[in-house]
């Protein structure tokens, strides 16, 4: 065991005007993630810190924090990756509840605007699903994009991100929709991400597919979508009765 | 109508309420932490059984299901899941766009699973969790139904003994709020977590359970708790009890105790490694007691014969998650134990998820009957999805009318005076230690195997944890305090510990995932039945009754040849 030390950023509204950091030591070893140094200021140390966690193995989403300055699954970040001492705090570009927990609202109001829920003309509880090859494009689009945990580590590091931007998790959640052969809604759906604060907002710098705990291809994906995007604007200009 | 608990069972009760009444019913739902971001069936890996092959069938199904679960489930439950599974799969997929993998020719892929006479296991890689709950949130997001994130249900409220609403704590602004309600669901995922070393999301605390009895429900086979043999260890991390797959047993690797010697020779000379989950639990736990486990009380699985390239590209996720904690599975030995994985007890409930307190349902895995002594590994969120719906079905058609009788302000009261009491007191117990002394308890005296002397010497410890819960003191505020629900878990958990401990007392014989050394065989003649346990003014009334055998009996035949036949694949779930 050696001894790391934890900078952690607290903040608690009731009490205090500004927020302050603070320091802790925490015997870690190989096996130690941020996680478990968190608990053990919250569980030994007595600390009462406020953090969001659920199934401790990177599936959730729920653990993402700036660590060392880059937003990152708690729980799947072990410290003997780190050198030196850590400094966590809460997620950029979200409101602070307490402590590390941070407001997710804004990031997850997006994907309500991109109307995520999937509509099949064709296909319904009575029929069989539907025939797609593995090898299809549209599941080579779809497949390494549906991984998102909604962690948020992307709207994090996005500078562009604020209650206007679409963001990088909600773009590409569209396009595993659009890219979809089952969906009907996919005009619609385009029409909504050529907006001002859709996809043309992205310029393209890349921080969200770097961030990404799951290597979901992101920055690559909002590419994609402003390709379709544009070729659905020159449809509508050829055919707009369409 | 309100629902509690954000993971399979909660989010379909309120996507079909919604469905069959979709102007005139109200829907809430109450969740400990995000939803969809929650709980166990998020976390499924392996995948989702369902007859779709015209070679299969739901026969076939069902007498997979009852012969695992060792001829005591409630036969009826267990059919309405295997009979809607089919359904769930297409509303998933149809519906709901999730995408499951595909075989060459485009239809949907079916794994084999343990335990099964057919590969019927759909999956999307071994990440089925993560699509499925992120397509129902999405599914949610747009329609009109109320998420209450990060607010706990405390208690039920009760007038007339039905059941009128529930006392729920806004966790982040630690307010306490009534909601009343036409009828509750709880949904919030049984307590697997009540061990040591334990696989689920750690939230999960039996607080559904808790909250059924303390409202005088009956649960039945709470001893019925499933142990998954391979729980990697990691030290003190949490990650500790996190799910090495079974797949890596049926591809040839091994178990070793601390002596060199492959054990399961002992235990299972033909299938070895290979045989099924509660008698490789059972091995390795004799080992680890008796003295032959490694320092972390543990045993070793050794994949390193079978080749670094090999275990890397057929198991990457699993190899991923030993380096992430300094081992490497391609390289080296890793530590493994069994890990407290399911619970198949629960509350009593009927196909319609209806309990005997009017008003109140129970899905998913709060929920008992459905897998008897043992779950196959798929039929897990079967039962989630199905009885979810078949809650929320039910509610829309039964309830919509029923007006709730007013609640009691005093009930309200006495429930917030004793969930906030350790806020008052200072300097009292600590409740992490408390939490660990029960973990430690129920692994040492009501774990994988269990003994008379053992269960006695545990349920006087569970109740001195009990009664310790009374000087606990928290520290800070009631705004998003940690420690304070802490307190609430280690309540309701220490609660259905007991109902536990009391049952596998109860039970003497061995059956499934419940093993008495001191009753080491399988007595038909005596427990085809299930154990029952309820509130009684003294503490707990526990009692059996005899399974009823609606659709398929256990000829003697079948009893013997009960263990479903060894298959060599993975046995993930
Ligand atoms: C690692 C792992 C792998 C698995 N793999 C498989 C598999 O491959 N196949 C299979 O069939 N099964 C599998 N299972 C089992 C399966 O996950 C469960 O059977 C099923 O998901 C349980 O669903 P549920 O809806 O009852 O509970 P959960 O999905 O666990 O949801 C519980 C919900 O309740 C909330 N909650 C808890 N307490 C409260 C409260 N007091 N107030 C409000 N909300 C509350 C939680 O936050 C959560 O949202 C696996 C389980 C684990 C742990
Ligand atoms: S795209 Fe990646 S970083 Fe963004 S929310 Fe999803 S998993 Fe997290
Ligand atoms: S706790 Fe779930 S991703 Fe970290």
């Amino acid at each position: 065991m050696t001894k790391t030390t934890f900078t952690v950023h607290r903040y608690n509204p009731e009490t205090d005007s500004e927020p302050t950091f603070e320091s802790y030591d925490v015997p870690t070893s190989e096996s130690t993630s941020v996680l478990d140094g968190l608990f053990h200021i919250q569980e030994t140390i007595k600390e009462n810190l406020s953090m969001r966690f659920s199934c401790r193995q990177g599936v959730c989403g729920s653990c993402s924090m700036e660590i060392n300055g880059q937003a990152r699954l708690a729980c799947q970040t072990p410290v003997s990756e780190l050198e030196g001492e850590i400094t966590v705090r809460p997620m950029y570009n979200l409101p602070v509840i307490k402590d590390l927990v941070v407001d997710m609202e804004p990031f997850f109001d997006s994907f309500a605007e991109i109307e995520p829920s999937f509509e099949s003309d064709e296909l319904d509880e009575e029929t069989d699903p539907a025939v797609v090859k593995p090898d299809s494009d549209e599941r080579q689009v779809i497949d390494p994009r549906t991984d998102c945990v909604g962690c948020g580590a992307c709207y994090s590091s996005c500078s562009i991100a604020d209650e206007n931007y679409l963001g990088p998790a909600a773009i590409n959640k569209a396009l595993t929709l659009v890219k979809d052969s089952r969906e009907s809604r996919t005009e619609e759906r385009l029409e909504r991400l050529m907006d001002a604060d859709g996809v043309w907002s992205c310029h393209v710098q890349g921080e969200c597919t770097q961030s990404c705990p799951k290597d979901l291809p992101i920055s690559e994906g909002i590419q994609l979508l402003k390709r379709e995007a544009v070729k659905h604007g020159v449809k509508q200009r050829l055919f707009p009765s369409d | 109508m309100l629902v509690v608990g954000a993971g399979g069972a909660g989010l379909f009760a309120a996507m079909y309420a919604d469905e069959e009444s979709p102007d005139d019913l109200d829907i809430t739902i109450v969740v400990k932490k995000l939803a969809g971001k929650s709980g166990c069936t998020r976390m499924v890996q392996g995948g989702y059984n369902a007859v779709l092959h015209p070679d299969d069938s739901l026969e076939a199904h069902y007498r997979d299901t009852v012969e695992g679960g060792k001829w005591i489930n409630d036969q009826e439950l267990a059919w309405t899941l295997i009979e809607n599974a089919p359904t769930v799969i297409r509303k998933l997929e149809n519906d709901l766009g999730v995408f499951f993998d595909r075989d060459e020719d485009g239809y949907v892929h079916q794994k084999p699973f343990a335990g099964q006479s057919f590969d019927r296991t759909v999956h999307k890689g071994d990440l089925t969790g993560i699509e499925i709950m992120t397509k129902i949130r999405d599914e949610l997001l747009t329609r009109d139904v109320t998420f209450l994130e990060e607010t706990r249900a405390v208690d039920l409220l009760t007038h007339d003994d039905e059941v009128v609403g529930c006392v729920v704590l806004d966790m982040r602004s630690g307010e306490f709020e009534v909601i009343t309600a036409n009828a509750v669901v709880l949904a919030t995922g049984a307590g697997a977590t009540m061990y040591r070393i334990s696989t689920p999301a750690l939230e999960k605390s039996a607080d559904g359970q808790a909250m059924a009895f303390r409202r005088g429900v009956r649960l039945q086979d709470m001893e019925m708790m499933q142990f998954h043999p391979t729980g990697l260890l990691a030290g003190d991390t949490k990650l500790t009890g996190g799910v090495i797959e079974e797949g890596i047993r049926g591809a040839g690797a091994h178990l070793y105790n601390t002596e060199d010697e492959r054990f399961m020779s002992r235990y299972a000379p033909e299938e070895m490694e290979r045989a099924t989950r509660d008698i490789v639990s059972r091995a390795s736990y004799q080992e680890i007691m008796d003295g032959r486990g490694t320092d972390r009380d543990g045993v070793l699985l050794d994949a390193t014969h079978l080749g670094t390239d090999f275990v890397e590209e057929t198991f990457p996720g699993m190899t991923d998650r030993t380096r992430n904690v300094g081992q490497d599975l391609s390289e080296q030995p890793v530590e493994v134990s069994p890990t407290s994985h399911y619970h198949m007890g629960g509350v009593t409930i009927d196909g319609n998820c209806r309990t005997e307190l009017p008003g109140l349902y129970v899905a998913g895995e709060d929920a008992g009957g459905a897998h008897g002594a043992n779950r196959l590994g798929g039929n897990g969120v079967v039962d989630s999805t199905v009885l979810g719906k078949q809650a929320g079905q039910a509610i829309a058609s039964e309830v919509r009318d029923r007006e709730p009788a007013p609640y009691d302000p005093e009930q309200v009261e006495a429930i917030i005076t004793r969930v906030t009491a350790p806020l008052d007191r200072s300097d009292g117990a600590d409740i992490y230690e408390l939490r660990e002394l029960l973990e430690e308890t129920m692994w040492e005296h009501v774990g994988v195997v269990r003994t008379e002397e053992k269960l006695i010497e545990g349920i006087d410890e569970i109740r001195r944890v009990r009664e310790r819960l009374d000087e606990v003191s928290v520290s800070g505020s009631c705004q998003y305090n940690l420690e304070w629900n802490e307190y609430m878990d280690v309540e309701n958990l220490s609660l259905a510990a007991e109902m536990v401990a009391r049952s596998a007392l109860y039970r003497t014989e061995s059956r499934g995932a419940h093993y008495r050394e001191d009753y080491p065989t399988r007595n038909d003649d005596r427990w085809l039945a299930n154990v029952y346990v309820q509130r009684a003014e003294d503490g707990m009334h526990i009692w059996d009754e005899a399974v009823e055998f609606s659709r398929l009996t256990p000829d003697e035949e079948e009893g013997v040849a009960a263990a479903p036949p060894e298959r060599e694949h993975a046995d993930e779930g």
